[in-house]
């Protein structure tokens, strides 16, 4: 887990081990151009992440990501504290992302909310796969992320924030406008999915 | 249909999402690579900022300009109507040429003379208490009926 930890990270917790993000946002409210770039320093990685993972190209999440700190900048007097900032920039990214992604239309490349236990069942003891024991290398992660691409935006979404970005059920149904239920629903479905691409991947390899 | 209403709002125990296979997935997903952005992106973004910034300094500046202005022409086109207003609408009293009162001091004198005259008489004809020097002069006597 700790690999997976970039510098942004580190930023992000510098940032809360020091309990001045409240300070930081503060002065971002009063328009402090050198303090809202500590923010963009903290978190462009990871919304560039999550964009980059909603979107088609790294050229069109860049755009997106490059709006969402535009629109923060513009709104960062409306935070109102009720949520985490963090919490906040992921909800003004995902906006974006649908709306981008309704205007480009993607809606046929997304496959269907089909609860996978109620077909094969998938064999989750299956050995073949089982990450830990994997070396992880570039076909792989291909593979993960085209599975990501292939489904739909709900259960994309939750699954980036959940599994990469470690956000909790009640942080993404705060910022989703959803049960904590549902987002476990789509969770559930989300890795289901995924781990049905991977069974299909490993069957083919071998 | 059927399974996308009942798995997108049936919440799933979290024992569901605890069995191997989804920690699994948990684990590869939260292993992949982390995304970065280039300097030119950052670059780029800092350029648009600072534009934002100064935008919206000079609208800063122009409504500290503004404001007051506007205030001052506000209130003094207020001051300006209020001040108007009791002498546009006072009544316009002119001066008394006294043809007025001359019409009244005839119409009070007729109203009188009709009072005393009768019907047939011209007003003309019958003197008034300020004409008659004599008060027993217009009243008849005896000798004056045993004449005729």
């Amino acid at each position: 887990m700790e690999l997976c930890i970039g510098a942004a990270k580190v930023k992000v917790r510098e940032i809360r081990d020091h309990a001045s993000e409240e300070a930081i946002i503060d002065r971002c409210r009063r328009q402090d151009f050198e303090a809202f770039g500590k923010l963009v320093d903290a978190y462009q990685n990871r919304v560039f992440g999550f964009v980059r993972r909603m979107v088609q190209s790294s050229e069109e999440a860049a755009d997106v990501t490059q709006e969402v700190f535009i629109k923060a900048f513009q709104n960062i007097a409306r935070f109102d504290g009720r949520c985490s900032i963090r919490t906040w920039l992921f909800r003004i990214a995902y906006h974006l992302c649908v709306d981008r992604s309704r205007k480009n239309d993607r809606s046929p490349n997304e496959v269907a909310l089909v609860d996978p236990t109620e077909g094969d069942e998938i064999d989750v003891a299956d050995t073949r796969w089982q990450p830990e024991q994997m070396v992880i290398d570039a076909e792989l992660m291909t593979v993960v992320e085209d599975g990501i691409a292939s489904m739909s935006e709900k259960l994309r979404s939750v699954l980036i924030l959940h599994d990469k970005e470690d956000m909790s059920y009640e942080e993404i149904s705060q910022m989703l406008d959803v049960p904590i239920g549902t987002v476990k629903s789509r969770l559930f479905l989300a890795r289901a999915h995924l781990q049905d691409v991977l069974k299909r991947y490993t069957e083919a390899g071998v | 249909m059927r399974s996308r209403m009942n798995l997108d709002h049936n919440p799933v125990e979290d024992s569901r999402l605890n069995t191997p296979g989804q920690v699994a997935i948990r684990s590869l997903v939260s292993a992949l690579p982390e995304e970065e952005v280039s300097m030119a992106w950052r670059s780029s973004l800092n350029q648009q900022l600072m534009q934002i910034a100064a935008k919206k300094q000079r609208r800063k500046r122009f409504l500290w300009i503004a404001s007051p202005i506007a205030g001052l022409s506000v209130a003094s086109a207020l001051a300006f109507v209020v001040m108007l207003q009791p002498f546009a609408h006072k009544p316009i009293v002119r001066p008394d040429t006294g043809i007025e009162s001359a019409i009244l001091a005839d119409h009070y004198s007729s109203t009188i003379l009709s009072d005393v005259t009768s019907a047939g008489l011209n007003s003309t004809e019958v003197s008034t208490e300020a004409n008659v020097k004599d008060p027993e002069q217009g009243i008849w006597n005896e000798s004056d009926v045993e004449s005729l």
